[in-house]
């Protein structure tokens, strides 16, 4: 099994046994349905460690690594669902990823053209390392809705666009990114925050980190 | 909860950080791939290397002798290799390659064709191409199907100029 399989299990066995531990104790101190019962907040500031777990979107090949940050700004204290504890936010991003490759592309810039027939260039000259390496910034605006399903967990959702530099140099963008994450509340304003990009859209990582609920 | 739920996260990140630490490098006989994004071109040195593009906006590659190279689904493609090199480009707009003796190479589907054939004994085919030109600075076939304007110079860019018919090989 390769490093996605083994993280796209790992995740599937984390779902799992969340849902079904969370399932069996989360009775007694649900707060889903008991609306301000959740940390109040005005912004949720959140430095991570990105994962790349599928190939990026442009240049580069393989899984990556890498450190980012988050702003998240609450918009709207009560959300879109009346009957629920939900809340609304605005979150700003940046997030750098390092791809080592696969070695399936070894790449880099053409510095000599020679004139060809029919009005074509020939490259006759790549520059770089030979490798593939690469490295990405990512910058991400998006909507996240949260649920505050417990006294130490909630989840969220968050849709938005990013732009991005591919190879950190060239100006990219991506419409739609897509992501879903959850927190455990060491306190009421200190957690563990995973978020995890949902590959159907082409948001190819993941984040592990702290949020602090200011 | 807090210590499954860290836990599961040291797992994903574990199963992650123990993979592709090697780099890639393009070696002969090994893989040598652009795909997706926007230019990109490989280099590889010695013999035997086997380079593809595809699916690039511009993407080319640059070879020594017994080079096999495939370029389909970019905007431009370029080549550039030694003797004894297999080329093809298709499904482009335009093709561009250099290539030495005792070589191949096949264009088809294209808007446009040049090669610059700087040995002897090279074999150029131009299928379904707008334009299709071939500059020998030895002896060379050309082959043309379904194209346009089938050109070829024999002696080098400024050498005599002779046009080729549909079917017709031809060549210096």
């Amino acid at each position: 099994m390769g490093a996605s399989g083994l993280v796209r299990a790992a995740l599937a066995t984390a779902a799992l046994s969340a849902g079904l531990t969370f399932a069996a104790s989360a009775s007694a101190q649900s707060t889903i349905q008991k609306y301000g019962a959740r940390p109040s907040y005005g912004v949720e500031l959140e430095p991570h460690m990105t994962l790349g777990w599928i190939d990026p979107p442009g240049y580069g090949t393989g899984e990556g690594i890498g450190l980012g940050g988050r702003a998240t700004f609450e918009i709207i204290g009560h959300g879109f669902i009346p009957s629920i504890n939900n809340s609304v936010g605005i979150g700003v991003g940046a997030d750098w990823i390092h791809y080592h490759g696969d070695g399936t592309g070894p790449r880099g810039e053409c510095i000599a053209w020679a004139p060809g027939p029919a009005g074509t260039r020939i490259c006759t000259e790549v520059s770089g390392s030979g490798n593939d390496d690469t490295d990405y910034l990512w910058i991400p605006v998006v909507m996240q809705w949260n649920f505050w399903l417990h006294r130490k967990w909630s989840v969220f959702g968050e849709a938005g666009a990013a732009l991005r530099f591919d190879d950190m140099h060239d100006l990219g963008f991506s419409p739609l990114v897509m992501w879903g994450g959850g927190r455990y509340h060491f306190t009421d304003n200190t957690t563990l925050t995973l978020r995890v990009g949902l590959p159907f859209v082409l948001t190819p990582y993941i984040s592990l980190g702290v949020s602090f609920l200011l | 909860m807090a210590r499954l739920f860290a836990c599961i996260c040291i797992a994903a990140l574990l199963a992650l950080g123990g993979c592709d630490d090697d780099g890639g490098i393009c070696d002969p006989g090994g893989p040598c791939e652009c795909e997706g994004g926007n230019d990109c071109y490989l280099a590889c040195q010695g013999s035997g290397c086997i380079e593809s593009c595809h699916h690039q906006t511009n993407c080319g590659g640059v070879c020594d002798d017994h080079c096999r190279f495939e370029c389909h689904d970019v905007n431009d493609c370029t080549t550039s290799c030694g003797d004894f090199c297999n080329a093809s480009c298709h499904n482009v707009v335009s093709c561009g390659a250099i290539i030495g003796s005792d070589s191949t190479y096949k264009c088809h589907d294209t808007t446009r064709c040049g090669v610059h054939v700087v040995g002897t004994g090279s074999t150029v085919s131009c299928d379904h191409i707008a334009t299709c030109e071939v500059v020998c600075e030895g002896s060379c076939e050309v082959r043309c199907n379904n194209t346009d304007t089938c050109r070829v110079y024999c002696g080098g860019p400024d050498g005599s100029e002779r046009l080729c018919d549909d079917g017709e090989s031809c060549g210096c």
